[in-house]
């Protein structure tokens, strides 16, 4: 079945509004960054491909190499980082020596849903101080256009 | 029992003497001390310790009706709170057990609270260059490691993330600069909101919006242009600042690209002075190396390489006072660095190899324009020839001798350390880098371009042709090639006092096809004013603003400022610029000296 980017966008505004949980991926429950996105995958694609293993609030600051990256470069496509479009996936890195450790997903030109640390999933715009984070870009298996 | 007695007593002795923040301490030193006592009268096994917990998680309040400043320039703002959540409260909890050995065993658990607070700071009216130092409570506030969101208030800024996540929907308060904290941690400011205030600059000068390119210096600094932190080692437990003397980035240079893109927005390109060192004014012995400003200092978070030569077995510069005469030569990676972001600001990268004199004021050097046994301290690389200078008794000029000269300077030792191979390891660095937009193979060899090895015969000239595309090879044809001219070398040469043979040394070089513009150096003697009031332009006008003697002094009748026996010898062109011989090692370029 092909995957459109309507439907990755959608089911990430679907998400507004979950509180932020560390490492839980329910809708309109508890999620973090990446709980969205597997959310996301589940809903669009089915089954997730792999169980994210256990991981502390700064897992980032504590390990070395790219494990986000790596692991999303496992299933998803990568793409370069300025050709993003919507229902892509965008990584960031908080800090240039460390390791890309938010996710979010394009809902726009300018515009991505995110669980929001602390906070809640949401809407927001691809200001200029997420651009200059910006590490990876990744597209979703099988999408159409 | 006690200790609820104690910890009202504590808490009202230290609201007493300290406020607020003394009160939450007294409270602590209370319950501490009334458990002890209860420990000794009741002698339980398991006691229970909490910290000291706010009981009221609403934040400051903001004015209603304030006006919002505008500023100009540069200005100090505490601004007002227009945005906050409840402080956020993370409970910890940690348990102990002592005792043992025949004692009773006892078992502690204490609670611990921090705080977090999200808020929005409303500053001044949008659009400003920037927010530069922070201060909470009235101490710089480190923002590295913090999360924090200036918005400069332009009629496009969007709204921010955090308000939006909190709220559901935000205004994104366009015209309005304002900054943003998330999850601040209250643990250094008594669990308060610290009051905090900003320095806020927004550029009103026409001339920061005429800017486009900038060059930059010093060139002689080890780790100045390295954009991550690296610190210096002075013992066990002792460490100082290498390249970050401010609190709001990671580093000097960071700081300073942040604060000149918001002064002068228009910036495009940016030229990148690294330097090395010539060792003597006789072209025939200078030797050109990469040096450092200290043999044993230990550094953290960058590692000093220049060209495979490591600290321990890299020319060492001269001192003044005791202190290094010069910076060292830029680290490699930290050139590498300072490309890659210069690139991800967008900013076209000009690489400007650059040779400093390192000799010293009491070198045994022979000098080649005088015969004297010591050539004068930190001369200008344009006073570097072949030994004896062109019009001195026994002046190798005009023969074969002088090529030999000038060639060993160029590409002579056995060492290999000469001119180009400064230069073809910056055309190398460059092509790793990713390639840059402009290259310079060198600035200023004013006498170096004039030697002669018979008629009409320029080596200096020839080899800079052959290093132009050397370097051209390198960097690739998307790479504008060139060298800097000094403004009185790039035309012609007299060759004698009668003017029978004048020619154009450079235009080999200029009409060569791997050079892609002509590069003039050039400092117009525009005006010469001073505090003292010993100008030598005070003859001519009362205005040193006024446009027509300004044009006047710019097309003709004002002599170079920099002559070396002309009249205007005694008065030294830019004191507050170069300093004395023993002032900044930063600031002294000392070359200048010697125009």
């Amino acid at each position: 079945m092909a995957v459109t980017r309507e439907d990755i966008v959608a089911e990430a505004r679907a998400w507004i509004g979950t509180p932020y949980r560390h490492q839980a991926s329910l809708k309109g429950v508890g999620c973090d960054c990446l709980g969205l996105v597997r959310g996301v995958w589940r809903a669009v694609i089915g089954e997730e491909p792999e169980r994210a293993p256990p991981y502390a609030p700064d897992w980032a600051e504590a390990l070395s190499g790219e494990p986000l990256a790596d692991a999303a470069a496992r299933h998803l496509i990568a793409i370069d980082r300025d050709t993003f479009r919507e229902g892509d996936v965008l990584l960031f890195r908080w800090r240039a020596n460390l390791p890309a450790k938010h996710a979010a997903i394009v809902t726009a030109a300018d515009k991505m849903v995110h669980a929001h640390d602390g906070a809640a999933v949401a809407e927001v715009a691809l200001a200029p101080w997420w651009r200059r984070r910006l590490a990876y870009a990744f597209r979703f298996p099988g999408v159409a256009n | 029992m006690a200790a609820l007695a104690l910890s009202i007593a504590g808490a009202a002795a230290g609201n007493a003497v300290f406020g607020p923040t003394g009160a939450i301490a007294g409270r602590l030193i209370g319950a501490l001390a009334g458990n002890l006592i209860d420990q000794m009268l009741f002698g339980r096994r398991e006691r229970v310790l909490e910290g000291p917990r706010l009981s009221d998680l609403e934040v400051m309040a903001s004015t209603e009706g304030a006006a919002i400043p505008r500023v100009y320039g540069r200005a100090r703002l505490s601004g007002q709170v227009i945005w906050a959540t409840n402080l956020e409260e993370v409970v910890g909890s940690d348990q102990q057990t002592s005792g043992g050995k025949g004692g009773p065993k006892v078992t502690t658990t204490t609670t611990t609270y921090s705080y977090f607070a999200n808020f929005a700071v409303g500053l001044c009216e949008g659009p400003i260059g920037s927010v530069l130092r922070v201060w909470a409570d009235g101490k710089p506030l480190d923002l590295v490691g913090l999360t924090v969101r200036t918005y400069n208030g332009d009629e496009a800024q969007t709204p921010d993330p955090l308000i939006v996540a909190k709220e559901g929907d935000a205004p994104a308060y366009r015209g309005l600069a304002y900054i943003v904290f998330e999850r601040l941690p209250l643990a250094d400011f008594g669990n308060r909101i610290p009051q905090l205030s900003f320095e806020v600059m927004r550029p009103v000068g026409r001339l920061e919006r005429m800017t486009r390119a900038v060059t930059l210096i010093p060139g002689a600094t080890e780790f100045g242009y390295e954009p991550a932190t690296v610190v210096q080692q002075l013992g066990p437990g002792q460490s100082a600042p290498e390249n970050r003397h401010i609190t709001y980035a990671a580093s000097d240079v960071i700081a300073s690209l942040d604060e000149m893109q918001a002064l002068a927005p228009n910036i495009e390109r940016v030229a990148i002075v690294v330097a090395w060192f010539g060792t003597d004014l006789r072209a025939g012995t200078c030797r050109v190396v990469p040096g450092i400003d200290n043999r044993v200092k230990a550094t953290y978070g960058g590692t000093w390489s220049v060209a495979g030569v490591d600290r321990a077995s890299a020319y060492l510069v001269s001192t003044v006072d005791d202190r290094p005469a010069f910076g060292g030569t830029p680290s490699d990676s930290s050139v590498r660095g300072l490309i890659a972001e210069l690139k991800a600001r967008g900013l076209k990268i000009t690489l400007y190899p650059f040779l400093m004199m390192d000799i010293p004021a009491d070198n045994a050097l022979s000098d080649p324009w005088t015969g004297a046994s010591s050539q004068a301290a930190y001369p200008w690389r344009g006073r570097i020839t072949c030994d004896p200078a062109p019009g001195q008794g026994g002046s190798p000029d005009g023969t074969s001798a002088a090529a030999t000269q000038v060639n060993a300077f160029f590409s002579g030792g056995a060492d290999e350390w000469n001119y180009r191979n400064m230069v073809l390891h910056y055309a190398s660095l460059a092509a790793d880098a990713g390639g840059v937009d402009g290259f310079l193979i060198g600035s200023e060899l004013k006498s170096l371009t004039r030697v002669r090895s018979a008629s009409g015969v320029y080596p200096a000239v020839n080899a800079l042709v052959t290093l132009a595309a050397d370097v051209k090879a390198i960097v690739g044809s998307g790479t504008v090639v060139t060298y800097g001219a000094d403004w009185t070398e790039y035309g012609a040469h007299v060759v004698d006092s009668g003017a029978t043979e004048v020619r154009f040394p450079l235009d080999p070089l200029w009409a060569s096809s791997s050079i892609d513009a002509v590069g003039i150096d050039y400092y117009a003697p525009l005006a010469d004013w001073r505090d003292d009031g010993n100008q030598l332009d005070g003859a001519l006008t009362d205005d040193p603003h006024q446009l027509s003697y300004l044009a006047g002094n710019l097309t003709g009748g004002v002599e170079p400022l920099f002559v070396v026996d002309g009249e205007r010898e005694e008065v030294d062109p830019f004191p507050w610029l170069f300093g004395s011989a023993g002032g900044d090692q930063h600031n002294r370029i000392a070359e200048a000296h010697q125009r």
